[in-house]
């Protein structure tokens, strides 16, 4: 009898075991690393030997969001760890690759479950989220003089109770570019100075054709999502051109300022100058850039989502940081500066051993690498060589972000935030509700949601 | 967990579940001889005879892997989840008791759990009728069991297969782009062919403006939108649908999709046609009953439990929407527009780590299924006929 | 007058194929343009008229996926995922419904009841807290979450099926067998399980359906990029967050995750059909 159930069982077993066996090893594994890695690794004990003799092996694990597949991580396993371990022969590191979709469900189950990745790679916003879940790291990096080189603006993100709690990685300014031909083409010689100049420029460039928008004055990069009906973290930026805040003194939000209504008008204003009513299609998502398909004149992003730098079609567009607004005598331009980065939970067991992999991850060199896959900044000063300084329209931004630029950080309860913004700014720009209802219901939503969260009583 | 297989999990992750599975197998099989042995000697101490110590013996051998899966899975969990609605619980803090408090801010507090139901009835009031309808018409048609029938019932049937998948949901959205999609280009130039369809066209657009932009009003309690669209009037020509890009499509888009898919209903009616007793239908012919009039005096009263079961399965699903709004629509946009109870209970859950407030939801869920249930059961006396 | 009927008669037909066929285009339409668009070139996929049929089919982006080894892991990802648990669910829930249906023990009714009554608790009422209890014990980043729950016949609906299928068969087959001196175990094997057959391949398919396009689950616990299936790792292509949507390889990716559920349902129509038309159920 137990005969036939074994045989199932059996039969069970090895097809799992043949399709785990059989299974393609999933991208390089960090086993392997440690045979290519000998020849260095044998000859750097010798020179440690005072630093660490007797320290025990231990395997600290990496969770990397932002990453090029097939380059950046075989740069990581295949270059950064070998000469890590060739300092530090007893710490290996292995790396759990995500995506942004599920970058959130990751991070709360890591949480959640007090264990996880060592190391985890954060959005410029999350600071706040989870600052008070990640080890303070002031200690560690005492005496790395590297630290200071890092650009304050984006210490910013990383520092929670005036501890840093890992360091900057990624740096991505966004800022205005414009397609001078296709303004020339409706009568515009500069680009708008100030919010009036946007919201004429975006209707003067605006051509609707069966419904659709075939030809589009500005886009900010988010509406791609939201089919043209705002973007909640320009909605921010623009706040803070205006000279607002997002929090009054004792923490309860301020999006009832004066500022926070001129810019929630503005992106209602500049939505209705390109959209006449709430029937016409925005643009589609296309292959490419938008700012290279002759769809779009005006954007506001990230040069990862402009056209790659080298492209001629640059010769024909400008790159500058923003407007002011005369109501408003403090309004100056905003380079909001999202700053990707690594942290380390409080849960990890080998905090020494992952701020020791920080600082190496940190240097100058390794920094300049890692950002050049992504045409982005690398967060410190010194690192700014090579594709950097070779680059035109690196360097104009480079300018605009030390001239302009703030850190988009300080953004408490980040996730909840997005929601009710992203559900209230579009149903005011298509007229579901005015101004007033809009405002309060962001406010007072938020104040409950701070509440809940125990950061304002 | 020991230590190697914590770094399986890593390193081999196949193997790793591979080995916990043939542990289960083995585990199901000591805990079914375990439950089947205690069941045997249980029945020899109450002094049963031995055919039935042999077959209390085999029936908890057999439903064992059941119990044992039913008192790990489910039954735990689900006293830990009624539990949990009544606490704050947010991990890694233990949960802290507060009494009925979710609840009531669910029930009277919380706009996005009244936005997320009235999402529902507006997809349950307008969508089911629909989809029930295609489906029927669908098996009408397939009824007559033309040469060739077969093939378009696997046609017809194909969707369900691949509705949730989100490799569908995408292409969906390629299909629905509201600017230069394909449906849209097809409405917009079959529209300039034939003004009539244009105007059908039109006439569309407005009803389910009107409707969708009701909804919201009730939703938020603003009939702005609604008073904007009634001013504006009749739509004017080349209006096109915006399926996803508006808080007064996407549920329209789905609903579109939820047609697109009826297949499962359709196969339902199909087998109630089937076994309608070919006598009654002859008869009515005999009468002189019109196509129409035996549709709906003898075909409709004799399918009548398929719509039941239909309705009674469908209300469910338009309930447990998830992947339309985690995929085709993103994060249940625009504007909290595709937000489903379930939807919004995973969100609450795993986006905000409200665990507690999750639960509770979790048990408001069940209360409407079961409310829902039992009140169609009772309405179903009048007009479901069972033979 | 015959012959009026039979003008009639076809007049009748031809409107049922018309509008069968034009129900049918609609069905297929989605499916034709995800196929022509993962033949097409970037420019075709981009271009402002609509390209019904790329000039020439381009076969690059199935070749980049098909080289591709991250589409390799998440494909057999999905095959191990889907495969393993439907395995599990499938022979042990054929257990239960054997307990269920053909022997008399005492409690089977309450069992059966509780068992039934699982089918109207929603999903999401355990979804929170087996993820904890998951966590807890290290579950989350693993597969097991996904494939275990099932060896424990974790679907009541189907148990339900079985039962009313095995219950169907005369009980005269295990009778005869019992008095030659077979156990329950080899009856369930050598008799039920082959005389179940068109039902079992109904159940197997709904299980490999649910599976292959499982997403809800599989997001919360597949956090790494290494254990990703396919639903997953489409539905992350799409990014939001960039501007760049690579239309005919997405295509391309749904076309190869849609292919074994098209293979494996037009395998199993047959069965699919009969016994859903048999016991009106709905998959």
């Amino acid at each position: 009898m137990g005969k036939k159930l074994l045989i199932l069982v059996a039969v069970v077993s090895v097809l799992a075991l043949l399709l785990s066996a059989c299974a393609p090893k999933p991208t390089p594994q960090p086993t392997e690393v440690p045979t290519e890695a000998p020849t260095e690794a044998t000859e750097a004990p010798t020179e440690e030997a005072t630093e660490a003799p007797t320290e025990e092996a231990v395997t600290i694990q990496m969770m990397v969001v932002d990453y090029i597949p097939d380059r950046t991580d075989k740069w990581l396993e295949e270059e950064v760890v070998p000469a890590f371990q060739a300092e530090h022969p007893n710490i290996n590191v292995e790396f759990i690759y995500v995506n942004w979709g599920t970058l959130d469900e990751t991070v709360q189950g890591y949480f959640a479950a007090g264990q996880g990745a060592d190391i985890i790679n954060l959005g410029s916003e999350y600071i706040a989220e989870y600052g008070d879940r990640l080890a303070p790291l002031g200690e560690y990096f005492a005496d790395w003089d590297g630290f200071a080189q890092f650009l304050p603006s984006t210490l910013d993100t990383v520092t929670w109770e005036g501890e840093p709690r890992g360091i900057p990685w990624l740096t991505a300014p966004r800022a205005y570019m414009c397609r001078m031909d296709l303004l020339e083409n409706a009568g515009w010689d500069h680009v708008p100075a100030t919010f009036d100049e946007m919201v004429q420029m975006a209707g003067d460039v605006t051509v609707i054709e069966n419904g659709a928008i075939v030809l589009k004055g500005f886009q900010a990069t988010g509406e791609a999502a939201t089919g043209g009906r705002g973007d909640w973290q320009e909605f921010i930026s623009l706040i803070w051109t205006l000279g607002g805040t997002l929090y009054n003194e004792d923490g309860t939000p301020n999006f009832d300022s004066p500022e926070a209504r001129a810019a929630l008008q503005y992106m209602y204003d500049i939505h209705r100058a390109q959209f006449p009513d709430e029937t016409v299609a925005d643009l589609p998502e296309v292959t490419g850039a938008l700012l290279a398909s002759d769809m779009l004149a005006c954007y506001w992003g990230n040069l990862w989502g402009a056209p790659p730098t080298n492209d001629p079609i640059w010769e024909r567009i400008e790159l500058f940081p923003g407007f002011t607004h005369p109501d408003f005598p403090a309004s100056s331009p905003v380079v909001q500066v999202f700053n990707d980065w690594l942290a380390v939970p409080a849960y990890s067991e080998h905090v020494a051993e992952a701020a020791e992999f920080l600082k190496f991850l940190g240097s100058a060199e390794n920094l300049n690498t890692y950002n050049s896959h992504f045409g982005s900044f690398p967060p410190r000063q010194d690192a700014w060589f090579g594709f950097v300084e070779e680059d035109a329209v690196m360097q104009r931004m480079a300018e605009l972000m030390q001239e302009y630029g703030k850190g988009f950080a300080d953004i408490r309860e980040t996730a909840q935030l997005r929601d009710i913004l992203m559900t209230e700014i579009p149903l005011f720009l298509t007229d579901a509700q005015d101004l007033e209802t809009t405002i309060g219901n962001i406010q007072s939503q938020y104040t409950e949601v701070l509440e809940e969260a125990g950061r304002i009583p | 967990m020991p230590a190697f297989l914590a770094d399986l999990a890593e390193s081999n992750p196949r193997l790793f579940t591979s080995i916990w599975a043939a542990a289960t197998v083995v585990f199901i099989i000591l805990s079914s001889l375990a439950v089947g042995g205690a069941a045997r000697w249980l029945a020899r101490v109450r002094g049963k005879d031995r055919m039935y110590r042999h077959r209390t013996f085999w029936g908890y051998f057999f439903a064992s892997p059941w119990i044992v899966g039913y008192l790990l899975f489910v039954l735990g969990p689900t006293l830990a989840s009624l539990y949990w609605g009544f606490t704050r619980y947010k991990l890694p803090e233990p949960p802290q008791w507060v009494g009925l408090e979710n609840y009531i801010e669910l029930l009277t507090g919380d706009q996005k759990f009244r936005v997320s139901l009235l999402n529902s009835l507006y997809m349950t009031v307008l969508g089911l009728p629909l989809q029930m309808g295609a489906a029927l018409a669908v098996a009408l048609l397939l009824y007559q069991q033309l040469r060739g029938h077969h093939l378009f019932r696997i046609i017809y049937y194909l969707p369900v297969m691949l509705a949730t998948s989100s490799a569908m949901l995408i292409t969906w959205r390629l299909v629905l782009n509201p600017n230069n999609g394909i449906l849209n280009t097809i409405i917009r130039e079959i529209g300039e062919a034939i003004p009539p369809f244009e105007w059908l066209t039109r006439a569309g657009v407005y009803l389910v403006e009107l409707s969708s932009a009701a909804l919201m009003g009730l939703q938020r309690g603003d009939y702005t939108l609604l008073h904007r669209i009634v001013e504006r009037g009749f739509p004017t020509p080349g209006a096109i649908p915006l399926w996803h890009q508006d808080q007064l499509w996407s549920k329209p888009a789905l609903i579109l999709i939820g047609i697109w898919s009826s297949g499962a209903m359709m196969l339902i009616y199909l087998s109630a046609l089937l076994g309608i007793p070919r006598e009654i239908l002859e008869a009515a012919r005999v009468d002189g009953a019109s196509p129409w009039q035996q549709l709906r005096h003898v075909i409709l009263p004799l399918i009548s439990p398929a719509t039941f079961y239909n309705l009674v399965v469908g209300i469910i699903a338009t309930l447990q929407i998830f992947e339309q709004s985690y995929v085709l629509t993103e994060n249940g946009g625009p504007a909290e527009s595709t937000y489903f109870v379930a939807y919004y209970l995973w969100r609450s859950t795993f986006r905000f780590n409200k665990i507690g407030y999750g639960a509770a939801m979790s048990w408001l869920l069940l209360v409407i299924v079961l409310v829902l249930t039992l009140i169609q059961f009772r309405l179903s006396r009048r007009w479901v006929h069972y033979a | 007058m015959p012959s009026r009927f039979v003008v009639r008669r076809g007049i009748y037909r031809l409107l049922i194929y018309l509008l069968l066929i034009a129900g049918g285009l609609f069905t297929l339409f989605p499916l034709f343009w995800m196929v022509s668009t993962s033949l097409k070139t970037m420019e075709e996929a981009n271009a402002p008229r609509v390209v019904w049929w790329p000039a020439r089919p381009q076969l690059e982006a199935y070749a980049r996926l098909l080289t591709d080894p991250d589409w390799l892991v998440y494909f057999g990802n999905s095959v191990f995922v889907t495969l393993l648990a439907v395995g599990g669910t499938v022979i042990s829930i054929s257990l239960a419904a054997y307990a269920f249906s053909r022997i008399e023990w005492p409690g089977r009714d309450v069992v059966f009841f509780l068992m039934l009554s699982t089918l109207m608790l929603p999903m999401q009422t355990t979804l929170v807290p087996q993820y904890v209890l998951f966590s807890r014990i290290g579950w989350v980043g693993t597969f097991n979450p996904i494939t275990i729950p099932g060896f424990f016949a974790g679907s009541a609906l189907y148990i339900f099926l079985l039962r009313q299928f095995m219950m169907s068969l005369p009980r005269e087959l295990d009778e005869a067998a019992l008095i030659d001196g077979a156990n329950h175990l080899q009856i369930w094997w050598h008799i039920l399980l082959p005389a179940c057959r068109p039902i079992l391949a109904t159940v197997t398919i709904f299980l490999f359906v649910a599976h292959w396009n499982s997403l809800q689950l599989p997001v919360i616990y597949l956090t790494r990029r290494s254990l990703h299936t396919l639903p997953i790792a489409i539905a992350a292509m799409r990014n939001p967050q960039m501007v760049e949507q690579p239309w005919p390889t997405i295509m391309a990716a749904s076309v190869l995750t849609l292919l074994p559920l098209v293979a494996a349902f037009l395998a199993a129509q047959r069965q699919v059909f009969e016994s859903v038309i048999l016991s009106g159920v709905k998959g």
